[in-house]
């Protein structure tokens, strides 16, 4: 065996090693540095495409119809940069960097599960319906990104992420709820009311960790009960008739 | 006022005391009337549910291992500070450590190719941060053992190799005959003698063989668990407090004619004890540690933190050493410290 004096002092530590680690770090902050610049991006699109849809609240049934058309180009416009988060994020481990990303991505899921049950996605020549729950592989159709991915170590968007973009489209809703019936539209509550409740059934099946779906999915009772409150009034008020729906 | 009184301001219902809990347990007669759940959606979230099912029971499986593996790592880090005497380089460990590290490292190793499935693809970066303080610490007692034997800071590659989980057998010397790796220290484990003298104290090996061929070739198809380069730094970090503890041992252990043997004179190392050199090694770690740029990540800030850990240690070395130069020629001939060098900073998890 080697006695001590044999062994070269300064070769206790191989140079290579921190040199290796540094250029692991150098390399992670610039991988976080260039997702971050395209984030910046998406969060715009996520922003117009918002900024856009909260317009529903003002606009009367018959002008919706061209209002979700003017949102369509900022779908495409958004499609664009998933592509190229996409091709940046797939090429490292998924879960490395998901934290980056999962806000905007969750605000885009959102953005297109409003709009498609405001009926943005009905084909051409249809009439626009509104009510569809769109299923995460409608949304990642629309995104053009992969969805709640199993096996490869991809780009996607996933359940988790999906699930949240839901409840944001709750809260959205029961926003809406109050809304339409000051546009004097006392039909879309009720709407309203049972696809949530339908939504609420849903949530209760899963079996959530305590974390923050868990919370916002906690608090899905009190939209669900605030839209009750409003179909209660309607109802009072023999402005609808319960037997209809 | 009467004594009980006061005690109690919550117990509600006065008189019997507090063991009015045992009643029926409530609404356990509702259960059977649970509705099923109807509804348009309800299918669709039954499959989300058994997958996030799925994932949570994963999860829970690797952090249980993860601590599991965590406590092993600590116990085999204590069988390494009791090592005595506190010479480098230790040129084999004695039989009887040996067999305790080799019964924590086989939980260890049995440990983590039983969450190879669960770390497989995507699985493997997205429980990382579960399984990462149990590799880290893995890597810690690695380390400081590939230290002790061979007074040189563990490779990345090498440490992956223990921590990937696919290599047990080797480690543990399970099998015989075997294409030994080169790059392996299967002497840091146990030496060949005591390979089968182990084995052979199993003994079940051989009728286990045709399984274990089987279950081999199940495992070939599943990939090792990846080492990220942070935790390798990190499980360093580590290994930098025990290298203090071990050196507080020594300069108390080492008697004081040769605790300073060569101390200002030899400038490349030569006749240098144990405890200098074990001081100048933690100087060299920290110089290196020092020189990287650790960036704004979760990962900078916790190596952050463990810099200041491991400056801490530095600094309770020199000063034991301080505390020997001044205080030391008023020991008696031959008298020896007891120093209790657990606890400090460098505890952490």
């Amino acid at each position: 065996m080697a006695d001590l004096n044999s062994l070269a002092v300064d070769g206790m530590i191989d140079p290579e090693i921190f040199k290796q680690v540094q250029n692991d770090i150098d390399e992670d902050i610039k991988v976080r540095d260039e997702i971050r610049g395209l984030l910046k991006s998406l969060d715009k699109h996520d922003r117009s495409i918002q900024s856009v849809l909260s317009r529903v609240h003002a606009v009367p049934h018959s002008s919706l119809t061209a209002l979700l058309a003017s949102a369509q180009p900022f779908f495409e416009q958004q499609r664009e940069i998933l592509k190229e988060l996409d091709a940046v994020a797939s090429k490292y481990p998924y879960y490395k960097y998901n934290g980056l990303w999962t806000r905007e991505i969750q605000a885009a899921s959102y953005g297109i599960v409003l709009a498609g049950w405001l009926g943005a996605f009905t084909l051409e020549g249809e009439e626009r319906k509104e009510g569809h729950l769109m299923t995460i592989k409608e949304v990642g159709e629309k995104l053009g990104i992969p969805v709640n991915v199993k096996e490869s170590d991809v780009f996607h968007l996933t359940l988790e992420e999906y699930l949240h973009s839901l409840i944001t489209m709750i809260e959205e809703l029961t926003r809406l709820a109050v809304n339409s019936v000051t546009l004097s539209d006392y039909q879309r509550p009720m709407l309203i009311s049972r696809f949530v409740k339908d939504l609420h059934a849903g949530f209760q099946l899963l079996n959530l960790k305590n974390d923050t779906l868990r919370r916002r999915s906690d608090g899905i009772k009190y939209n669900v009960k605030k839209i009750e409150d409003i179909v209660y009034d309607l109802a009072l008020r023999k402005l609808v008739n319960q037997a209809d729906n | 006022m009467p004594p009980t009184g006061s005690k109690r301001p919550f117990s509600g219902s006065g008189g019997g005391g507090g063991y009015n809990r045992t009643g029926p347990k409530p609404q356990s007669h509702h259960t059977p009337q649970q509705p099923v759940p109807t509804g348009p959606y309800i299918s669709m979230f039954t499959g989300f549910r058994n997958e996030l099912d799925e994932h949570q029971d994963r999860r829970e499986r690797i952090i249980k291992a993860s601590r599991d593996i965590t406590a092993a790592s600590k116990k085999i880090i204590f069988s390494l500070q009791r090592l005595r005497p506190t010479t480098l380089p230790i040129t084999g460990l004695s039989n009887h450590i040996t067999a305790e590290i080799l019964q924590y490292e086989t939980k260890i190793q049995d440990l983590l190719s039983s969450i190879l499935p669960d770390l497989q693809g995507l699985d493997g970066g997205r429980w990382q941060r579960q399984i990462s303080p149990g590799l880290q610490e893995y890597i810690e007692a690695i380390g400081f053992r590939h230290y002790l034997l061979k007074r040189k800071v563990i490779e990345w590659k090498e440490a992956e190799w223990y921590t990937c989980g696919l290599n047990g057998d080797e480690i543990l010397g399970r099998k015989k005959g075997d294409e030994v790796k080169e790059d392996v220290e299967m002497t840091d484990v146990v030496s060949t003698q005591t390979t089968t003298e182990v084995s052979a104290g199993e003994g079940v090996e051989a009728g286990k063989k045709e399984e274990e061929k089987k279950e081999d070739e199940k495992k070939k198809e599943l990939k090792g668990i990846p080492l990220s380069r942070e935790d390798y730094v990190l499980g360093l970090f580590d290994m930098t407090g025990e290298m203090m503890r071990f050196a507080i041992t020594s300069v108390a252990t080492t008697p004081l004619s040769q605790l300073l043997g060569a101390a200002a004179d030899s400038v490349d190392g030569k006749e240098k004890s144990t405890p200098q050199c074990l001081l100048q090694d933690l100087r060299t770690l920290q110089s290196a540690f020092e020189g990287l740029d650790l960036g704004f990540s979760a990962f900078g800030k916790d190596a952050e933190k463990k810099l200041k850990v491991m400056q801490a240690s530095v600094l309770k070395v020199e000063y034991a050493f301080y505390g020997m130069v001044v205080r030391g020629s008023e020991r008696p001939e031959g008298w020896v410290a007891e120093i209790d060098t657990s606890g400090g900073p460098g505890d952490q998890e």
